[in-house]
């Protein structure tokens, strides 16, 4: 039969595996550089429309956020980032939701919003396959805020109260003042 | 001291990493590199207090992606290492894999009118009747498809193709070898004026048999059709499919149809669905189910309906819902003579209260098996108070009830805790565990959880857990009891 996974062996010394995985690690750590930009996506929307984030970046302030509607720190945090949505709009400020429902049970999606009054844009990522790239290990909720350079400016894992008025700050600077090319991200 | 040697490395490691991170100033790549790192390490303790039976288990994650134009390269190597693997839990997901696996390896191509990947990927295909193959991290199902996908879309039609080996998580832990299951098949969908869709979608797989050995074949298809929006405020979807299995002893059919509704007016939203699966579950699939995300649902014989009312009330933010669901077997139908059938009656009403400074889930489920006799019961309660702008104190329980005439299981979880902003929560649970005809087990436990930065997370646990059904996502599995000390350092560049 044949595998379905790439496997590979280590020498069988504990201290030699540990040796190698550190080099690998460390070697990564070097010779990396922090993500300046977010990785682009392309998801349907709730009618069935499609969205991509590429075609948003360096022209607006975006939030993406990855939520599903069993995750409770996700339901605590939708209602500030609708609050910041109706508050910071007009000037340029976009919230994403990127749902991250299982087709199984998306049908509770749309009344799930309808009930809480969301209207930003909320897209579908029902394979995880997106949120897989921000985030390997799929904590939810996981947002990244997007200067208008296009350029990562903070990371928001998880969500506990007062995170919000932090955001809020980030986005008031980020509107206040454009972020310059190549501004280093601390996210 | 061998032990303690790996904890401290492992703290070494992650204050390096913080400090890395901070000297780290180059200049923007013209490609972009992004990723994460984990590092989990598991000090178990014997039940008995036997230091014999003692074990550790540290595994090392390094997950990265570089994207350059329309393509992203994506690779996740994990290294894994039981100190005795004998010892490991048999309930333990990970204890088959190999020391060092390349767990993701991928080719990723997007432009305005195409996607596909090539390496592994996780899929759906009918809403989950005809293909259901998702990583679930709160449960540890991560055993995507190792193969090819590729969605083109034309004006009003999307194509999706996919094929490749994929394996299933649990059942091989349960019987302790890989099973290597092949999958390929595709959907159609298409957008019709007025916001309707009709599609359709098959699979065919085969499937690595556990007895006698050899291989079933399973071919399902399915028709769905729909509308996102009627006249603003209704969106209905249906879907009809049908299975057929060869393997060892003949050919089976089954069917499944799904059917769901949901609409709004004023401060209410309603939700039905109608479901009527017969012989229809097989390895990857998982139908749609409105039930609650948490609790377990069975898709092979079960038909019936549901209906869901929430309403804000008084417009505060304060979420009341209520669920009643109706459901029987086809045993009547299928059993020579007819049977009792296998009815269930489940409800649960929950209120949440989202805005302000109090946030207050309170939750009843209750499911009960007439035919059975065995009733389920679930209780929830989570009160998180502000105690300043960026502080909050969290009370919370939580039980689960299995109640028939001959034996009932109680397990209840409570925890409180203390949040402050943006740094993490310490937390204290307290978990006890009632069987008829045993004697009480209590589980304690400290919990902490420290973000130095917005990019990195350390979470420590010492004590004890009762393990037991935990169910996330639609999807369910036992975890097995644990004891000892846990730390895990996630960092995300």
């Amino acid at each position: 039969m044949a595998p379905t996974h790439c496997k590979a062996r280590l020498p069988s010394s504990i201290f030699s595996r540990a040796a190698v995985l550190t080099a690998i690690v460390l070697l990564c750590l070097t010779t990396i550089a922090p993500a300046a930009s977010p990785p682009d996506f392309k998801l349907k929307d709730l009618e069935g429309d499609w969205f991509t984030l590429g075609d948003h970046l360096g022209k607006e302030v975006i939030y993406v956020t990855f939520w599903a509607t069993w995750c409770v720190p996700c339901r605590r945090e939708m209602p500030h980032l609708q609050e910041m949505a109706d508050d910071f709009g007009d000037q340029g400020f976009l919230v994403i939701g990127v749902n991250t429902d299982p087709p199984a049970t998306k049908s509770k999606i749309k009344p799930y919003l309808r009930r809480i009054k969301i209207t930003y844009p909320t897209v579908l990522d029902p394979n995880s396959n997106v949120l897989d790239k921000y985030n390997p290990t799929r904590e939810l909720p996981y947002a990244v805020l997007i200067d208008r350079t296009g350029n990562v400016h903070e990371i928001f894992p998880g969500y506990r109260a007062g995170d919000e008025i932090r955001l809020r700050k980030a986005v008031e600077s980020l509107l206040a003042h454009d972020s310059q090319p190549g501004e280093p991200s601390n996210g | 001291m061998v032990r303690r040697w790996i904890l401290a490395v492992f703290l070494v490691l992650s204050a390096s990493v913080g400090t890395t991170q901070d000297q780290e100033q180059s200049p923007t790549p013209s490609f972009r590199l992004f990723g994460q790192t984990t590092s989990y390490l598991e000090l178990n303790e014997a039940e008995d207090g036997n230091s014999d039976e003692d074990y550790t288990k540290f595994k090392q994650l390094l997950s990265f992606n570089v994207e350059w134009s329309k393509w992203t390269v994506g690779a996740q190597v994990e290294y894994l290492y039981y100190s005795d693997p004998e010892l490991a839990d048999r309930l333990d997901l990970d204890r088959l894999r190999d020391t060092l696996e390349l767990r993701r390896y991928y080719v990723d191509y997007t432009s305005d009118h195409f996607q596909g990947r090539l390496g592994t990927f996780f899929s759906s295909l009918g809403r989950g009747l005809t293909l259901f193959v998702q990583k679930n991290e709160a449960l540890g199902f991560d055993e995507p498809i190792h193969g090819g996908t590729a969605t083109v879309t034309f004006d009003h039609i999307d194509v999706t193709v996919l094929g490749g080996k994929v394996t299933e998580p649990v059942l091989q832990n349960q019987y302790n070898r890989d099973f290597e299951d092949t999958v390929w098949g595709g959907r159609i969908l298409a957008r019709l004026p007025h916001d309707f869709y009709v599609g359709g979608s098959f699979v065919h797989s085969e499937l690595d048999r556990f007895y006698p050995e050899g291989v079933d074949d399973v071919d399902v298809w399915s028709l769905e059709a729909g509308n996102a929006e009627i006249g603003g405020v209704l969106d209905v979807h249906a879907e009809w499919a049908e299975l057929e299995r060869v393997g060892a002893f003949g050919t089976k059919e089954g069917y499944g149809g799904y059917l769901s509704a949901s609409s709004y007016f004023g401060p209410f939203t309603i939700l039905g669905e109608y479901k009527d699966y017969w012989n229809f579950q097989y390895r990857y699939n998982s139908p749609p189910n409105a039930g609650r995300a948490i609790e377990s649902y069975s898709h092979n014989d079960v038909k019936g309906p549901r209906l869901i009312v929430s309403a804000d009330i008084l417009s505060i933010g304060a979420i009341i819902s209520g669920s009643y669901g109706w459901f029987d077997s086809h045993k009547k139908e299928t059993s020579p003579g007819g049977t009792g059938g296998d009815s269930q009656n489940e409800w649960y009403v929950t209120l949440e209260e989202i805005a302000g400074p109090v946030y207050f889930l309170s939750s009843y489920f209750n499911r009960n098996w007439a035919d059975r006799k065995i009733r389920e019961e679930h209780i929830i309660a989570d009160l998180h108070l502000s105690t300043g702008e960026r502080e909050e104190f969290i009370v919370g329980y939580d039980q689960r009830l299995e109640k028939s005439s001959y034996f009932s299981v109680a397990t209840h979880r409570s925890y409180a805790g203390y949040s402050v902003s943006p740094y993490g929560v310490i937390s204290v649970r307290y978990a006890w565990e009632d069987k008829s005809g045993f004697e009480t087990e209590d589980f304690w436990g400290l919990e902490l959880q420290y973000l130095p930065k917005p990019t990195m997370t350390l979470t420590l646990f010492g004590g004890a857990d009762p393990g037991g059904l935990v169910c996330a996502g639609g999807q369910c599995r036992i975890e097995p009891q644990f004891k000892g000390y846990k730390a895990t350092f996630s960092w995300r560049f």
